[in-house]
């Protein structure tokens, strides 16, 4: 067995078949040349209407199965297909040098990839990986070659040193269970494709393809970043063993309650950012929604949400679970996020700038109406209102007035309003050293463990080159846990935790430990979080 | 002739749908429509040129269209990159 290392960007399990995908022929360029240009030029114009059909099957192929956001990939490739730029760098080469359509269009194409590798930014960079797969469809038809490879009739995983959108394309099958590559980029459009597909990707992978020998096995572990060639009989069958276990949860009765030792019941709860994304197996699957992003009804649009609308849906979440929890953190958008409806001026540094509450109490017309189709709303069912980025009680304080206000309002219109619950979120450094004061005034705790993370060890989480430093679980961050807890037990108020840590197993049993009963993650966590419960922690309520 | 700025606000700068949309735009007008960008200038109905400018959120475009349809591009034009971009 060979045990090798990468970069996880889709996380997840598979073993299978190897299958490697050699590198495209590579670009070089032979003095082909042709005495007759004009039919080397009518052969590169025919070859371009059949690529261009082809992109637009796959665009249709991929719009029905991965949406429109990755069909959008082929058409950007159509349109460079098309593009007089591309076109004139042929056809220049045909007719002036006399070279034949196939040497044109790859050394055309190579310039024009060119334009993209001398870039600064790596996402730019990744665009030449467009180009050579515009060349390699092109070379393809020409040469009269239709490379559609034949997958093999059992679970696979491919190894290529890169892997373009339309190759993952044609190997998409049911089978297809991961991916392994020795270069590839978390910006590429691959990335995207794979983590839509949710197929488990690794790259940087230290393994060149081509020494690779096809036939063996493979097993994947791209949450943990490994790479397993070749295992043993007994080692492959422990890995099945836990890639069952990860995804079934099928033995697991959805209604089974845990407990940890102290005899708190653990709470799982769901982060969702749209009601769509609750559906029955999750209402019965979880406690409650942890944090529903309310975000999302803003964004994309130019016209804010109406009081009516905004009620319609916290009005769906609520009576959609049926009695259970609902948390709903108020507008929690700054300058990075698309919403022209709030006409937000840009900013130099959005993940500091007026965003979450600050915005909110600046324009107390846009909060408003945010409150008040909240509080008609919580009549159908247990809602609570969650206030991000708090940087002093005072904030805090200013939304409770404001609430009461809305209440009061609203009970003299008539209408019968049940009271919310208000929970602060900690998730900057100053609501963790002010985490006493805000206990003493709110109803409940959450912990943003993302955002405090990103603040307290102020590192951009967006920030590639700095991931590995990104650490949750780092000890300046427990150690504010810690004291977050201790001041929502002191002050007997529930505390709940979300973001990244909330849902990795591995820190889970220290939560418990330290006090943690609520755990508040994206429905695909779930259920591996539940299986770690499952083994890890009593199910029956316990003699106390 | 028409002319505006706008400043790129989606955080992944320039990526294939957005581009995809403002090609299809700036094709269906007569109109010549000039994208500046620091010292480049490109017309935005070519993609691979518009792609190798290269946009990062915060960079500032100079939207300049002349042509018998120039008002209803630049309306247009105005619509999506504010949408989209």
């Amino acid at each position: 067995m060979r045990t090798g290392k990468g970069l996880g960007i889709v996380n997840g399990m598979a073993s299978g078949k190897l299958v490697v995908v050699q590198p495209r022929t590579p670009l070089h360029l032979e003095a082909e040349k042709t005495a007759d240009p004009r039919h080397e030029l009518d052969m590169y114009l025919k070859a371009r209407e059949e690529a261009l059909l082809q992109l637009r099957l796959l665009q249709e192929q991929s719009t029905a199965t991965l949406g429109k956001e990755q069909a959008a990939i082929f058409e950007a490739q159509a349109m460079m297909l098309m593009d007089e730029d591309f076109e004139d760098a042929v056809s220049s080469l045909i007719l002036k040098k006399n070279l034949s359509a196939t040497q044109a269009v790859k050394a055309g194409g190579r310039k024009i990839a060119a334009l993209f590798l001398g870039m600064e930014d790596e996402r730019m960079r990744s665009k030449s990986a467009d180009i050579l797969d515009l060349v390699q469809r092109l070379h393809s038809i020409l040469s009269g070659q239709t490379e559609i490879p034949v997958p093999p009739p059992e679970a696979f995983i491919l190894l290529a040193e890169d892997l373009s959108p339309s190759e993952l394309i044609q190997w998409r099958s049911p089978l297809l269970k991961g991916i392994v590559l020795s270069r590839g980029s978390a910006h590429s459009h691959l990335a995207i494709l794979a983590a839509a597909m949710k197929i488990p990707c690794l790259i940087s992978a230290d393994i060149e393809p081509d020494q690779a020998r096809g036939n063996t096995r493979i097993a994947l572990d791209a949450t943990a970043g490994f790479f397993y060639l070749d295992p043993g009989v007994e080692f492959m069958s422990r890995f099945n063993q836990k890639i069952s276990r990860e995804d079934s949860n099928g033995q697991i009765p959805v209604d089974l309650r845990f407990y940890s030792p102290r005899g708190e019941e653990i709470e799982v709860l769901a982060n969702i950012g749209s009601p769509e994304e609750l559906d029955p197996d999750l209402q019965k699957n979880c406690q409650g929604i942890g944090l529903f992003r309310s975000e999302f009804i803003f964004m994309g649009r130019r016209e804010l949400p109406s009081e009516e609308e905004q009620f319609e849906l916290y009005r769906r979440l609520a009576t959609g679970m049926k009695g259970k929890k609902v948390v709903i953190r108020t507008l929690d958008i700054g300058a990075d996020k698309d919403a022209p409806c709030l006409n937000l001026a840009k900013e130099e540094n959005p993940a500091l700038g007026n965003r979450g509450i600050r915005l909110c109490l600046q324009r107390p017309e846009l909060f408003r109406t945010q409150l008040r189709a909240v509080c008609r709303a919580a009549v159908y069912g247990k809602l609570m209102l969650l206030v991000p980025m708090l940087i002093s009680v005072d904030e805090l304080l200013q939304v409770k007035r404001l609430l009461l206000d809305i209440q009061q309002e609203l009970r003299q219109e008539g209408l019968e309003i049940p009271d919310l619950p208000l929970g602060a979120m900690i998730e900057t450094p100053a609501s963790v050293m002010l985490c006493k004061e805000l206990a003493a005034e709110a109803d409940f705790l959450s912990i943003g463990t993302n955002d405090l993370t990103q603040y307290t060890l102020a590192i951009d989480r967006q920030n590639p080159e700095l991931a590995s430093l990104y650490q949750q679980a780092h000890p300046a961050l427990l150690r504010m846990l810690r004291e977050v807890i201790r001041a929502a037990k002191a002050a007997q108020i529930p505390c709940s935790i979300c973001g990244g840590l909330a849902q990795d197993t591995k820190h889970t049993a220290m939560l418990i430990d330290m006090g943690f009963s609520a755990f508040s993650m994206a429905p695909v966590h779930i259920p591996g979080f539940k299986k770690f419960l499952y083994e890890h922690y009593s199910r029956s309520e316990p003699s106390l | 002739m028409t002319s505006f700025t706008h400043t790129i606000a989606d955080p992944l700068g320039i990526h294939a749908r957005p581009a995809a949309l403002l090609v299809k735009t700036a094709s269906a007008f007569r109109s010549s429509i000039i994208l500046r960008h620091g010292d480049k200038e490109i017309s935005a109905k070519k993609m691979i040129a518009l792609m190798s400018l290269g946009l990062k959120q915060g960079d500032k475009l100079e939207i300049r269209i002349e042509g018998e349809d120039e008002e209803q591009a630049g309306q247009a034009m105005k619509k999506i990159l504010e949408e989209q971009l």
